[in-house]
């Protein structure tokens, strides 16, 4: 070991698990190799690093029990918008299921032969023409200032070209 | 939950080293074993299972935390280079642990960590640090004995060599300084 370079056992073990005679082969390697001494060096620091680093530890903070509760609780009770898209979700379903029904009856009122609209009675089917002539004759609305009078209708009926 | 709160901090703290993060993934690790409750079959003990829980979500916690690229010695403060000087000149039993120097020491201990992957860090903390056996580090992780073996021998050498690095900018500054103060003379 005294001409083999000691890194590869310094990666194999931890510094603090050397035996012994491993330290002393160590010790008598170093004295003449600068790469492995640097090697060696940084090891030991390395191993007084993560002691250190393993003495840390955070204690438990006051309250950290409720904290937590607190978050749990958070987690359980959805939010709000997740409350309205859930019923909008429940509620969605029924509207389009009544939605669908609507168009369903509209599409057979429609479509059906015998469900065409009932005719109007022909005598109200009967509609008057814009002759105010027929409007009078018939009785029908009041006569606008311009329109004729019954002495004029008479005179447009028996006008004189019929007695002949 | 009482009663398993240290175990889950004492995890959470190998992968967190400022306080905040630590107890926001230890509330984490909390959350996620209720809502896996039922996955717990009773065959190990609650604790065990707990423990798995609280490395993998620490693990993927930590892999998802922006890690950094390349440290180099910009990144350290100049009570860490001292530090690291100080040790140098003096051998590691013979000095002087404060306080102060322990808080300087697990900052730049988790400076260098950060190089190494979640995975190669948890298993060197748990190996070199806290002096854990291969097996009980298995057990945490559900990875094989060797699988840790491998990570650990990997995670090792990459420390050593951070440090190596690390090691050679103050020695570099020292005698930079050593020649100015000579020169002043």
């Amino acid at each position: 070991m005294k001409s083999d370079h000691v890194i590869k056992v310094l990666d194999q073990l931890s510094v603090s698990h050397l035996s012994e005679h491993q330290r002393k082969l160590i010790a008598e390697h170093i004295s003449h190799c600068s790469r492995c001494e640097r090697a060696f060096q940084a090891a030991q620091m390395a191993k007084v690093l993560l002691r250190e680093r393993a003495v840390a530890t955070t204690e438990v903070p006051p309250f950290f029990q409720q904290k937590v509760l607190a978050r749990l609780r958070e987690k359980q009770v959805p939010p709000i918008a997740d409350t309205f898209w859930e019923m909008w979700r429940a509620a969605g379903l029924l509207v389009s299921s009544m939605t669908a029904l609507v168009l369903l009856l509209l599409a057979l009122s429609f479509s059906s032969p015998g469900s065409s609209p009932p005719e109007e009675p022909p005598e109200l089917a009967v509609g008057f023409s814009d002759d105010p002539a027929e409007r009078v004759i018939f009785g029908v609305g009041q006569l606008a200032n311009d329109e004729m009078t019954y002495d004029q209708v008479l005179a447009v009926i028996y006008s004189p070209e019929d007695a002949r | 939950m009482r009663r398993y709160s240290p175990r889950v901090f004492y995890i959470a703290s190998r992968f967190f080293r400022q306080r905040s993060q630590v107890e926001e993934s230890a509330q984490e690790v909390f959350l996620k074993a209720y809502t896996r409750l039922a996955d717990y079959e009773g065959r190990g003990s609650l604790e065990g299972w707990l423990t798995r829980i609280a490395t993998t979500t620490c693990l993927n916690l930590l892999r998802s935390a922006q890690r950094r690229p390349e440290m180099s010695l910009t990144d350290l403060t100049t009570e860490e280079s001292k530090w690291m000087e100080d040790r140098l000149l003096d051998s590691a039993a013979r000095h002087h642990r404060s306080q102060e120097d322990s808080l300087i020491a697990a900052d730049l201990a988790d400076k260098v960590l950060d190089k190494l992957s979640p995975e190669d860090r948890l298993a060197l903390i748990l190996i070199d640090g806290d002096e854990a056996s291969v097996k009980e580090v298995a057990e945490m992780t559900g990875w094989s004995e060797s699988k840790v073996k491998v990570r650990v021998f990997r995670a090792r050498r990459r420390m050593r060599e951070a440090v190596e690095k690390l090691l050679a900018a103050p020695q570099q500054s020292r005698q930079t300084r050593q020649r100015a103060t000579t020169g002043k003379k």
